[in-house]
């Protein structure tokens, strides 16, 4: 809703409330101000009166006006079709600054095709209004008295705020001018106006001898027709620009009456051409309309065809241009919930204006609209024709009353509110308000442009607006405690947790989307959530699934940021990830890629490229220790040979793998390595302490020659399956090969020894070292180095 | 003889050659030693004058000795501290740091004020159905929200969430009043512009106890004092709004932290910053989870909105983009 201080001044009366006032009560009351702005006429732009208008000799489409701006008359040359003798149009003045920035103009003193002119006539759009006819604005006494010669900008109606306001949906009632009158009315407690003056219209002859109105079966709707009989009829200026500025002007003389009569009342109102439905037809033929239910059961209006759906849709628009003859005016009205059920899920032809108004609720008195449309037509044009009396079908849409209580809107809101201070708002506001006799209850009918109330706490919802949510204490709740714990919030502090540890060994958190691309997917071997389960209405062709990982994101990522440059990129991310049966778990991925760390003073500028076992040290030193084991079947966009399953407590919690070689050519990305946990199995909690001894620990490193294919893992199960006691940790120190070595390698193994008993004595160790080369030498055929 | 010792001393250049010097002089094999163990060869009057000139001796090169030790060792200190300076200025924290998504930080923050408030933190499925999503919620079926265009569907009909509220309708399902939570998470809608990422993240909260405890007043108090945690002193504004699972509702408005209400850019020339949305918990929505004689208020918020106007970042989609450029200034 955009419209003007003046306008709303018409309909209540604020002449002693500031405009800054208005903004904060509107803003308060639930009828968001958007913008508020001044009208920005510029200076130099002023009346004149076209004198004299006459073709250009040179040019077909100039015109030579002499422009009387009081101060003199002004040669000036026109290039609107638009332009007559006779009429009042602004004038910009040389020197006069139109427009700003790129639009700047300046008017100089010119000479077209050998024409002086002196100065430029102007359309709405260039004087910084919103368009309102093609050519050039002719001003009318609409505006107010006006002098030639005057400062545009100077005219009471030009020196005036337009507002701009969103409207919440179930606020259908504000739609219109007598609404958001309504409201300042209730909450500045102030009187409301009955509008501008217009004058009584005469009717002559009756409707009914021009058209019949029948019902056929059930209807919703309410309808109320009239007949009017046009001549040259023009929407004055005011009304135009006001249509204008709420982007509802039509291009048809009547059909903006008909909107501007909606935007004031907020009844539903359409036109039928009656020249068309009576064409061809007989000297005495009277055009039936019937209101019928259509195949979707939604209310139409029929003449033989049908013309239109009730609140929806309307097919016998008017041309462009006509703006005489005889017309047949519509007003209606039907249920918000009713039309909206009715359209919901069907195809149908909407007409958007009338939908978003009817869905959100016209005013149901039909006849404030048709009484506004006859005035007005009686007081602008006086050749017109109104015929009297009415068609009307009136549905009885009953109110239901509502009982409320002090007590309970009182605690609702959170401190005692008057029940006199309630019985005034709710009378501001329309309501039927009757107090029992005891006082302690109140009757309440809400007003039938009201559909939005239905219980005490939409009721409630009324006091608190009109008194203010700022006019509220802040009161702390007193609460009984209740219970806390639960997984959800332990897996905020571990991924709380997680997340600083990977930011402290260098990764950046990401959030990509939930969603992955299907095609590419499969691509990469990953199997889709089933097809039976898939999004219906993707917003993106690459967006078309959920993702099954997070890994495809992080690539897609890495290979975003070497294009922009990077040489290293160290992301991860938690987050949701799908099986195919689109059952959700939380997965926790890193991608590590390009250079270990950045070229700096540490290292001279010379860095490596990070490394698998390098990769997996980082993961480590965020999850805890894991071993890695051998994976059977990589995935297939895994390196097949650096690959592995982590295996934490003995448990598989997730996978790390060099990203394959093909992929990294295909997208131009350095060596890239990527570990995917499942959230759910990284250990989060409390750490405890075991028995430590107090006896000298002691290291011993076993250098052994072994088979190539003895995964390191077989190796630690065979020791670890010696359970020597005294063996604290061990792992390996070092590998080489040599051309001697031939298929084997060197594998160094050091051992922390420590007893929980003794000072470990020499024999002992050799004891123990024996014992673990034997198990060597006999499992996987090694021999001492 | 022992020779000039004190101009030995006078000339001594390192520690090292002042500590030969006093195993020269003053050790087993010294001389000063040496001239000490002559004196049992004198007697009477001779020897005692002689001892007497030989401790005079000792004295005055052991203190000698001591102070040109002392200077030395001083001297050579310096010398090596000064060898080993380094300009500490080279330092540049141009190191591999990671940084932790402003979005989650701002999420984390939100979490932490509610947790010390003693609110739970609940979670739900991200693929939800209607009733939870809709329904329950007192979402009409011919509500604007429902539209296909907005919200993501599936062929099974379930859909994507679009906001955490199914969160409180499940809360509400599994417990019973006095109910105290927060859910945080990641929501849906179908719109992808400027100012529109098809992802983002909310923070809704929920307060249900016995009917007529739980008002207006309560909530609004709870949301100054959070809005004050999150920005600092600003000034908060509530307005009256709609939203179909409360009434009353509003919004809540926060002076422009930018220009301090003096209206910019970000403000849209308003002075105040849209954040929240909030109100009374509608009497439907407690029918839908079989409540009775309960009240409740309810709150919700976008992450992202929070993290642009507290990290001072202007596009919405740069958080889902690992743009680096931006991501790494949280470091
Ligand atoms: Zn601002």
């Amino acid at each position: 809703m955009i419209f003007s201080r003046g306008l709303i001044n018409e309909y209540v009366d604020i002449d002693k409330i500031s405009t800054q006032d208005i903004y904060k009560k509107l803003n308060s009351i639930g009828l968001e101000v958007d913008s508020l702005q001044k009208y920005s006429v510029p200076k130099g732009v002023v009346i004149g009166k076209v004198l004299e208008c006459k073709k250009h000799p040179d040019a077909d489409k100039l015109s030579i006006c002499k422009v009387d701006i009081k101060s003199k008359v002004l040669n000036i040359v026109c290039g609107a079709k638009n332009v007559r003798e006779g009429i009042f149009v602004p004038v910009a003045k040389i020197g006069t600054i139109l427009g700003e920035n790129e639009k700047r103009l300046e008017i100089k003193r010119s000479e077209l095709r050998g024409v002086e002119s002196e100065g430029m006539i102007c359309s709405s759009t260039e004087i910084g209004l919103p368009k309102i006819d093609d050519g050039i604005m002719h001003i009318d006494e609409s505006i107010g008295t006006f002098e030639i010669g005057q400062e545009l900008s100077e005219i009471a109606f030009f020196d005036d705020y337009i507002f701009e306001i969103d409207l919440t949906p179930n606020r259908g009632d504000c739609l219109n001018i007598q609404g958001i009158a309504r409201e300042l009315s209730a909450s500045f407690d102030i009187s409301l106006k009955s509008g501008e003056k217009l004058e009584d219209e005469d009717n002559v002859l009756g409707i009914g001898r021009l058209i019949q109105v029948s019902y056929e079966g059930k209807s919703d709707s309410s309808m109320l027709y009239k007949v009017v009989k046009l001549n040259d009829f023009k929407l004055p200026l005011k009304y135009k620009l006001r249509l204008a500025y709420s982007d509802s002007l039509e291009k048809n003389e009547l059909d903006s009456l008909l909107e501007y009569c909606t935007f004031i009342t907020g009844v539903a109102m359409k036109s039928y051409d009656y020249d068309i439905l009576v064409e061809g037809k007989s000297e005495d033929f009277k055009p039936l309309l019937t209101i019928k239910r259509d195949k979707d059961l939604l209310d139409s209006v029929y003449c033989d065809e049908k013309l239109s759906v009730v609140g929806v849709n309307h097919t016998n628009n008017l041309e462009d241009s006509k703006n005489s003859g005889t017309f047949i005016i519509e007003a209606s009205y039907i249920p918000p919930d009713i039309v909206s059920k009715k359209v919901m899920g069907k195809e149908l032809k909407k007409d958007h204006k009338s939908f978003y108004r009817s869905s959100r609720g016209s005013n149901p008195k039909l006849v404030d609209g048709i009484d506004l449309l006859c005035k007005f037509i009686g007081t602008y044009s006086k050749e017109s024709v109104i015929y009297s009396g009415t068609h009307e079908i009136t549905q009885n849409y009953k109110a239901t009353p509502l009982s409320i209580d002090v007590e309970t809107i009182s605690n609702i809101i959170g401190h005692k509110i008057q029940k006199s201070q309630i019985v005034t708002i709710l009378k501001n506001l329309s309501f039927r308000v009757d107090v029992s006799p005891d006082e302690q209850f109140i009757a309440i009918t809400p007003p039938p442009f009201r559909h939005d109330i239905e219980n005490i706490q939409d009721v409630t919802e009324e006091i608190v607006r009109i008194i203010g949510i700022d006019n509220i204490k802040s009161e702390p709740l007193c609460m009984h405690e209740c219970k806390k714990s639960n997984k959800t919030m332990e897996n905020f502090f571990k991924k709380r947790e997680l997340r600083y540890r990977s930011s402290a060994v260098g990764f950046s958190e990401t959030i990509h989307y939930l969603f992955d691309h299907r095609e590419k997917m499969e691509k990469y071997g990953i199997e889709p959530i089933d097809k039976n389960l898939e999004i219906l209405n993707p917003i993106t062709n690459e967006l078309n699934t959920l993702r099954r990982n997070l890994a495809l994101n992080l690539i897609v990522s890495v290979e975003r940021n070497k294009n922009l440059g990077k040489k290293r990129c160290a992301f991860f991310e938690i987050g949701s990830v799908y099986d195919t049966n689109r059952e959700e778990k939380e997965s926790l991925a890193y991608i590590f890629s390009g250079q270990k760390e950045e070229e700096n003073l540490l290292n001279g500028g010379k860095v490596k490229e990070i490394t698998f076992f390098e990769f997996c040290e980082k993961i480590s030193s965020i999850i805890g220790d894991f071993e890695i084991a051998t994976l059977k079947n990589p995935p297939k966009i895994a390196h097949p040979y650096q690959a592995g399953e982590l295996i934490l407590n003995g448990e598989n919690i997730g996978l790390v793998y060099k990203l394959h070689p093909n992929i990294q050519n295909e997208l131009d990305i350095f060596d890239t390595f990527i570990c995917e946990i499942d959230f759910e199995k990284i250990p989060y909690g409390i750490k405890k302490a075991s028995v430590f001894s107090k006896y000298q620990p002691l290291q011993r490193d076993l250098s052994v020659v072994i088979s190539k294919d003895i995964k390191f893992s077989e190796i630690r199960r065979a020791i670890n399956s010696l359970n020597i006691s005294e063996i604290n940790s061990f792992y390996p120190l070092d590998t080489f090969t040599t051309k001697e070595l031939g298929e084997k390698i060197s594998l160094t193994i050091r051992f922390n020894m420590q007893s929980l008993d003794r000072t470990l004595e020499e024999n002992s160790i050799n004891d123990m070292t024996d014992k673990i080369l034997k198990l060597l030498e006999d499992n996987f055929e090694a021999s001492l180095r | 003889m022992i020779g000039d010792i004190s101009k030995e001393i006078e000339c001594l250049k390192t520690s090292v050659e002042a500590e030969e010097l006093r195993v020269k002089v003053f050790g087993k094999k010294g001389s000063l030693t040496q001239e000490f163990s002559k004196l049992k060869d004198l007697a009477g009057e001779e020897k005692k004058v002689r001892a007497k000139e030989l401790n005079e001796l000792k004295e005055r090169y052991t203190n000698e000795l001591y102070l040109k030790t002392e200077i030395l060792k001083t001297k050579e200190l310096q010398e090596r501290l000064l060898r080993e300076e380094i300009d500490v200025t080279l330092f540049s924290p141009l190191t591999s740091k990671g940084a932790i998504h402003p979005v989650n930080a701002t999420m984390d923050r939100i979490i932490e004020y509610f947790i010390s408030l003693n609110f739970g933190v609940e979670s739900g499925p991200l693929v939800e159905d209607e009733f939870h999503n809709f329904e329950a919620l007192n979402i009409q079926p011919h509500h604007p929200a429902r539209d296909m265009q907005d919200t993501f569907y599936f062929k099974d009909g379930k859909l994507l969430r679009t906001h955490t509220s199914p969160v409180q309708i499940r809360t509400m399902k599994n417990s019973k009043p006095p109910i105290r939570i927060i859910s945080p998470g990641a929501v849906f809608r179908r719109d992808y512009d400027l100012t529109h990422t098809p992802m983002f993240h909310q923070v809704e909260g929920l307060v249900v106890d016995e009917i007529g405890k739980v008002s207006f007043s309560n909530l609004k108090y709870i949301l100054e004092d959070f809005l004050t945690y999150m920005f600092g002193e600003v000034d908060v504004r509530f307005r009256t709004s709609f939203f179909p699972f409360t009434e009353p509702s509003a919004e809540v408005d926060i002076s422009c932290i930018f220009c301090k209400g003096s209206g910019c850019r970000v403000c849209k020339k308003t002075g105040w910053l849209e954040v929240l949305g909030c109100g009374i918990v509608d009497k439907n929505v407690f029918d839908a989870v079989g409540y009775k004689n309960v009240s409740g208020y309810a709150f919700g918020l976008g992450v992202e909105r929070f993290a642009m106007l507290i990290h001072n970042v202007n596009d919405l989609r740069s958080f889902f983009e690992t743009d680096t450029r931006m991501l790494e200034q949280f470091r």
